[in-house]
């Protein structure tokens, strides 16, 4: 309130609220806002304190400040001018709502408001008599402009030696008011720690938080801007904030902590005293923020779980996992006749997908326990990981043309087709299914993982085990029903000519992730990795030569020799520039499948969203190919583009192909984990849509018709 | 003290309301600009240093008047885009931008100023409030102090953030006019 007072100075608010200088009364109005003084009580009985409401009614879009504005307003405040030994206690502010005005935050009420304050006239009081109160009311009416208001307000009281009688009209108010409230948090033992780089504010919550925030009542503890993270601890939980960047805040420091739990937003009122961080706080688990986020919530684990093992089955139709499996196929016909080894190899492979699913769900969790931002796919946004994939899927390709054979002891994960391939080859063939399985997301996983990455790890490893049951279950059943294996093809001279064929399609796949690769680092990094390739072809060459039958033992030796020189020195090629990155073309408009797509940034959804047009944002990457595809077929199509102009929809493209944070963040905002991702935002709808993983052009345009 | 600010603020609504008892009707365009053609009144105002400006030294410009305060958020929304403006136009001749704020006290705006790195001079307007009716912020306005003469308030704009292409659009159309 200080600062109100001290910064606004009276003559110059005088000459802006002359509008409102009008006669005292209990009510008063500026061109956007309606202020009354409302009694709780019909008469005043000496000594006895009474409540008085300062009710606000705004102009539909217009809003007043609470206590603490935020990062700009005034607060109301009310001049008491009160008879001789009547005393009037602050405000009792209803819990704001945060108002965003990007890239501004401010804390304040639309609609209608009433501020409560208890007054406590004097014991000497002359019943008989009639008091007025009242005083002068200054406030700030915003919108696209700010108008200062004032108004003069009283009610006259008759005095009465008798319990004052509620004043029946008012009753329905002041409940209302009083529920608005925020209650006290002194039982959730709210301890505030502050450090140059994080605000800290630990507490314990009856209820379960999936959300929370904190508004200060004091200016310079917070950024009031910034995204609040909320996570769960050994001993409650810990709301993470922005330190001011102008630090003023006093010793004590208060606020309302706003937490939504399962039944709706409960409020408290906090108080504590500051502490200085000097030792690391203690470990806790993120808990992702948004509203999509509680969409995925409210999912419940036994759905999730089913989703999971649905889009896991799916994923084995998603071109990423295609060519992976037409090896897996091979296996089954090689097995199909000793039942007793199909379901040894159905197993092995099975286990093969489970326990890289394990390490890939621990690998994120790790990280993201460790603070890194990373979701889905995230090794495919590392160069020398895609760098690393392409020398694999080059070098099976070499082996299924018959450049070089494999022995056992040198069992690859390509091995998975050699003949002399054990339950070894069956695994590593489940590994690589997975591996190769991340570029893609089928249809219901992206809840689902969004779901298992906001849980605590035993349910995320819970979600990712049902996501790679799904994946490996039509090959474990294949390979347990033997009225199913009748009908996998004899082997023979056929599969010879097969396999030569899938060699085409591994190159294929090698040809998609050099053009990823080369996103992230640009045409020399492609150059070095194509000549590393060449290099690679050449060792393999050598060493097909050396192992032939024919070849004698001197050569043999030679040929692992120089085949292993060359290995080495093609990987060393290829990845010389696997640790440069392409600069990213930033803030630049980049038209691609006929759409001028403009980089993506939350202040660029908030400013148009703000001005009332409607927004599409694509969340993508090079790497995911469910996006390639989606942004070719669906958004692509020209009845599609036709509608997007027309519409004027604002288009938006967050490119995940290198690691983002504020994408990942944005993704978890949604309760999303990896990409594809569709966000569409209706004219002034405030609910985003958000589109499946797999989209067609009709389905975009349905969204079209009944979201924007 | 309080009681001359009490005073000072009633002469200053007294003459504010007969101001706008005078004031003829006006439309805002599409745009949010309003035309006027009213004259300017002399005026002087101090920087945060105290250095006053004496608007006669302006003779000749376009001058672009920016009301604005620190509670006004559609005011500090809009200040990246106008403090890029002034930089632009910095060096010419012909055109001034004034940044005014209201209300407020010297260290309150000198804390902001440096904190949001503006371009100094910022100065402190509330004594034209009155005079050019400004109750809403933000507020431009833009004159035309052509000559010897007193010089017309050509345009006028509350509410914010303002699209600076029509700030520069209407200050070209001032421009255009002068012989």
């Amino acid at each position: 309130m200080a600062r109100c007072i001290g910064i606004v100075s009276a003559a110059a608010w005088a000459v802006l609220c002359w509008a409102s200088a009008a006669a005292a009364g209990p009510t008063g109005a500026s061109k956007n806002v309606q202020v009354e003084l409302v009694p709780e009580v019909e008469s005043v009985q000496p000594g006895t304190p009474l409540w008085v409401g300062i009710r606000l009614r705004m102009a539909p879009k217009w809003h007043t400040y609470w206590l603490n504005p935020g990062d700009s307003g005034l607060p109301t405040r009310m001049r008491w001018a009160l008879p001789e030994g009547f005393a009037a206690e602050p405000f009792e502010w209803p819990t704001p709502e945060p108002i965003a005005a990007p890239p501004l935050v401010s804390y304040g009420y639309e609609g209608e408001v009433m501020l409560l304050s208890r007054i406590t006239p004097p014991p000497t009081l002359a019943a008989g008599s009639e008091v007025t109160i009242g005083g002068r009311l200054d406030w700030l009416e915003c919108k696209e402009a700010c108008l200062p208001g004032r108004a003069q307000l009283d009610v006259t009281l008759p005095v009465r030696d008798a319990p004052p009688a509620r004043a029946a009209a008012a009753a329905e108010l002041f409940a209302a008011a009083r529920a608005a409230l925020p209650g006290d948090g002194a039982s959730w033992t709210p301890r505030v720690h502050v450090s140059p780089q994080l605000v800290a504010l630990s507490f314990q919550s009856p209820l379960t938080p999936r959300r929370a925030t904190f508004l200060p009542e004091t200016q310079g503890l917070i950024e009031y801007a910034p995204p609040q993270r909320l996570l769960r601890t050994a001993d409650g939980y810990r709301l993470e904030m922005t330190p001011s960047t102008a630090p003023a805040a006093g010793e004590i420091l208060a606020g309302v902590l706003v937490v939504q739990g399962e039944g709706g937003p409960v409020a408290v009122r906090v108080e504590t005293r500051r502490e200085t961080l000097t030792a690391a706080l203690p470990a806790g688990q993120p808990i992702e923020t948004g509203r999509a986020a509680e969409g995925a919530q409210a999912l419940g684990l036994p759905l999730a779980l089913a989703l999971a093992f649905l889009g896991g089955m799916i994923l084995n139709l998603m071109p990423c996992v295609l060519p992976v499996l037409s090896l897996k196929v091979m296996g089954f016909v090689r097995h199909a006749g000793d039942r007793g080894a199909a379901w040894r190899h159905g197993l092995a492979y099975t286990v093969g997908v489970l326990l890289s699913f394990w390490v890939l769900a621990g690998l994120l969790l790790l990280l993201r326990a460790g603070g890194q931002q990373v979701g889905w796919g995230f090794q495919l946004q590392s160069p020398p990981f895609v760098a690393f994939l392409a020398c694999l899927f080059f070098a099976i390709g070499l082996n299924l043309f018959g450049v070089f054979e494999v022995g056992l002891s040198l069992t690859s994960a390509g091995g998975a087709l050699h003949a002399r391939s054990g339950l070894g080859s069956s695994l590593a063939g489940g590994v690589l299914a997975t591996i190769v399985a991340t570029p893609c997301t089928a249809p219901f996983m992206g809840s689902a993982l969004g779901f298992g990455l906001s849980q605590p790890p035993a349910v995320s490893l819970l979600i990712f085990s049902a996501l790679g049951l799904g994946m490996a279950l039509p090959y474990l059943v294949l390979s347990l029903s033997p009225g199913l294996l009748r009908f996998v093809p004899k082997p023979g001279r056929w599969m010879e000519t097969f396999k030569q064929f899938m060699g085409f399609l591994m190159m294929g796949t090698v040809v998609v992730l050099v053009w990823i690769f080369g996103q992230q680092v640009g045409i020399d990094g492609v150059t070095a990795l194509l000549a590393g390739l060449v290099i690679l072809a050449s060792s393999a060459w050598i060493y097909g030569r050396g192992t032939a039958p024919e070849a004698g033992e001197g050569q043999r030796r030679a040929a692992y020799v120089l085949s292993a020189v060359l290995a080495t020195a093609g990987l060393f090629v290829g990845f010389t520039r696997a640790g440069t990155s392409a600069a990213p073309a930033s803030g630049a408009t980049t038209v691609s499948g006929g759409i001028a797509w403009e980089e993506w940034s939350p202040e660029k959804v908030a400013a148009a969203r703000a001005q009332g047009k409607p927004v599409f944002v694509d969340f993508t990457a090079a790497w995911c190919l469910s996006c390639q595809v989606n942004e070719r077929v669906a958004l692509g199509a020209a009845e599609v583009q036709e509608r997007f102009r027309r519409e004027g929809v604002v288009m938006l493209r967050a490119d995940w192909t290198r690691r983002d944070d504020a994408i990942t963040q944005a993704l978890a905002a949604y309760g999303r984990n990896g990409v594809p991702l569709y966000v569409l935002y209706g004219r002034g709808k405030s609910e985003p849509h958000l589109l499946p993983e797999v989209i067609s052009p009709g389905l975009v345009l349905d969204a079209l018709d009944s979201h924007l | 003290m309080a009681a001359s600010e009490r005073g000072r603020g009633l002469i200053a609504a007294l003459a504010l309301a007969a101001a706008l008892a005078a004031a003829p009707a006006r439309a805002a365009s599409a745009d949010g600009w309003e035309s006027l053609d009213m004259a300017v009144k002399a005026f002087k105002v101090a920087d945060l240093d105290g250095t006053v400006l004496d608007s006669r030294s302006l003779e000749g410009k376009v001058v672009v008047i920016d009301f604005w305060a620190t509670w006004c958020a559609p005011c500090v929304q809009e200040l990246p885009e106008l403090e890029a403006y002034k930089k632009r136009i910095a060096g010419r001749k012909d055109l001034a931008v004034l940044s005014l704020n209201v209300t407020e006290d010297t260290d309150t705006v000198r804390r902001f100023v440096a904190r949001r790195s503006m371009t100094p001079p910022v100065y402190l307007g509330d004594d034209l409030l009155g005079p050019y009716q400004v109750a809403g912020f933000p507020t431009k306005l833009i004159l035309d102090l052509r000559g010897a003469a007193p010089g017309k308030v050509r345009f006028r704009r509350e509410g914010g953030p303002v699209p600076i292409r029509s700030l520069e659009e209407r200050v070209a159309a001032v421009l255009a006019r002068r012989p």
